[in-house]
């Protein structure tokens, strides 16, 4: 493969992994809203 | 764990959409927010259409999408209810974060080298991203959620977004200070324009870090809210950039523009937001003058780019002239070689055995042929001698006359010619005199060679023009004036004012010159007087009227 090609299929592997890892979080944080949930004045206690 | 029911900030009240509360929106999409979204993708556009599309163009307009993707989010992080909502946002943050900061290094890296990254420096910048991309959902990016102020907590991974964009800062803040320390005395504009870029870009990346560290540090995330601005900072670089220095070709104008936009909608968003009376006025006066003055730039600079649009397309048309100029001039100077080569010798060789002929060295000719024989050899010598002429006119006008000027004694040499001379004039009943009144020594200095042919020329011409009396060639010097004068005296036909005046110029014959003087070029005392200046002198030509002979005067500087 040469050079361009290559280039071509780096950002096609980074844009798949953006866009991955933003699915993910999606689906974690908005739809499964699975995240730890504290206190004001409390975050050593980290409560669900 | 919570599915069935949406976690929403206590905070806030849901009054658009059901997800955002816009009670705190006006300040913020009034005065920070959506005019440099508004903005940034207007100049990112504007750069990408009229720089073509280039490599440069289009990692400006992916730093402006990316940023104003930020600058959304941020919005939406502000304005958002649901719990998700903001995590989601706040944890996004960091990715286009992380990404604005390695398109800014693309950008400049393109901008300065003048080249492209390779391969392997690409694969070098995305792997940086790799940590931010991949534990994008995780507790290093957010450890948890902060319910009562509707906010995240940031973890390992925003001081790993610090750390790049402190050192990056560093990189480019020292790239700037090598580069304004090389070649200050040669520094240009492509240069001046890099050391603004790195500064500016250094100074923007320290703005984002300042904002984001110090609200985290804080707690007070309104600091956040002065990070935006950087993106104006880098905005008004850029404007700068392609104002002053014409990056990004031809969009002078709309720079100016976008300049002039960005200030009078943040001057003039800034009246949604002060409630205070004399405040509003003042910032109205404010608006008024700004949006006057930005006009006023805006016509300015549309005529300079009229103006430079008509130089340049002037200066191409003079550069096709000059090019056509160059070819003329190439072919003349062809043509003046082969006259040269292809011409003069022929001339000489005839001319060269016509002596040899005339002269036995190829048997007793019969004396009828001796006639013909010696037209052959004139003939060929002064055909020879005007082809010199004509060639001697073209290395002057083109400047390409050698002169090898030595110190020599101009006496000697006069008296030499008139040795030469007199056998001449005496064929034509002419006698030739040779007179000094000489106080130095009579050098001069000069090319031999030229300064032979001036006064041959010159005595030449007075036998040629005389047909009964004498010819007088009078040397003498005045050492105060540091000047030699040659008097070339003659009883000849003469000439009227008229011819006097025109007689230096090229092509140029006395009145009566024709009926005596058949063969002449005209091209003789031209080629005199310019040797003669050449050499710092000069020579004038006198005559009291047709008939009453001639006086011209060589004059060189004396070489005491």
């Amino acid at each position: 493969m040469n050079s361009k090609a290559l280039t071509r299929t780096l950002y096609l592997f980074m844009v798949g992994l953006i866009l991955f890892s933003i699915s993910a979080l999606f689906y974690k944080a908005v739809l499964q809203q699975d995240f730890d949930i504290i206190a004001v004045n409390d975050e050593s206690n980290p409560t669900e | 764990m919570n599915t069935d029911t949406t976690i929403v900030c206590t905070d806030a009240m849901a009054n658009f959409l059901g997800l955002f509360d816009l009670s705190i929106a006006p300040e913020l999409l009034f005065y920070s927010y959506l005019p440099i979204i508004f903005i940034s993708l207007l100049l990112g556009l504007f750069v990408l259409f009229k720089d073509n599309f280039s490599l440069l163009s289009r990692t400006f307009f992916s730093i402006a999408v990316l940023f104003s993707l930020f600058i959304f989010n941020e919005l939406i992080q502000w304005l958002a209810v649901p719990a998700g909502v903001v995590y989601f946002s706040w944890s996004l943050g960091l990715l286009l974060n992380y990404l604005v900061l390695l398109a800014t290094f693309y950008f400049v890296f393109l901008f300065v080298q003048k080249r492209d990254l390779n391969l392997k420096g690409k694969i070098i910048l995305s792997s940086f991203a790799l940590p931010v991309i991949i534990f994008l959902s995780t507790k290093l990016n957010v450890i948890a959620f902060n319910m009562e102020l509707c906010q995240a907590i940031p973890g390992i991974l925003w001081n790993y977004l610090y750390i790049s964009e402190v050192a990056l800062a560093s990189v480019f803040f020292i790239w700037g200070i090598r580069l304004s320390l090389s070649n200050l005395s040669i520094k240009n504009k492509t240069q001046l324009s890099s050391i603004l870029l790195l500064f500016g870009s250094a100074f923007f990346l320290l703005t984002y870090f300042a904002s984001y560290y110090f609200a985290d540090a804080t707690g007070v995330y309104g600091i956040n809210l002065t990070g935006p601005l950087g993106m104006i900072i880098f905005i008004i670089i850029i404007s700068l950039l392609i104002i002053k220095f014409g990056i990004f070709r031809n969009i002078k104008l709309i720079a100016t523009q976008g300049l002039v936009i960005t200030v009078s909608l943040l001057v003039g968003s800034l009246l949604f937001v002060v409630k205070d009376v004399i405040t509003h006025n003042i910032i109205l006066v404010t608006f008024t003058f700004t949006s006057l003055s930005g006009y006023f730039l805006i016509k300015s600079v549309n005529k300079e780019v009229k103006l430079r649009e008509e130089i340049e397309n002037l200066a191409l048309k003079f550069e096709k002239a000059n090019e056509r100029l160059k070819q003329v001039d190439r072919l003349k100077s062809e043509f003046v070689s082969i006259a040269s080569h292809q011409l003069r010798s022929p001339l000489t060789s005839i001319a060269g055995y016509a002596s040899l002929l005339r002269e036995g060295n190829f048997g007793i000719l019969p004396a009828k042929m001796k006639e013909p024989i010696d037209r052959i050899e004139h003939s060929a010598r002064f055909m020879a001698e005007s082809i010199e002429d004509y060639l001697n006119v073209s290395r002057i006008e083109s400047g390409n006359m050698k002169y090898h000027l030595t110190d020599f004694n101009l006496r000697d040499e006069i008296e030499k010619l008139c040795n030469d001379l007199r056998a001449e004039a005496l064929h034509k009943g002419l006698i030739l005199l040779f007179r000094t009144d000489l106080n130095s020594k009579s050098f001069v200095n000069a090319d031999l060679g030229k300064t032979q042919q001036i006064i041959h020329n010159l005595i030449s011409n007075s036998i040629k023009y005389s047909n009964r009396g004498s010819i007088t060639v009078y040397i003498k010097d005045d050492i105060a004036k540091h000047l030699i004068y040659v008097e070339v005296i003659d009883t000849g036909i003469g000439m009227s004012t008229s011819t006097l005046q025109s007689i230096f110029q090229k092509f140029e014959r006395g009145d009566e010159a024709n009926t005596i003087n058949v063969a002449g070029t005209g091209l003789g005392l031209y080629v005199a007087l310019k040797m003669a200046e050449a050499m710092h002198g000069t020579i004038k030509a006198y005559s009291e009227g047709e008939g009453k002979g001639s006086r011209f005067v060589l004059q060189l500087p004396l070489v005491m």
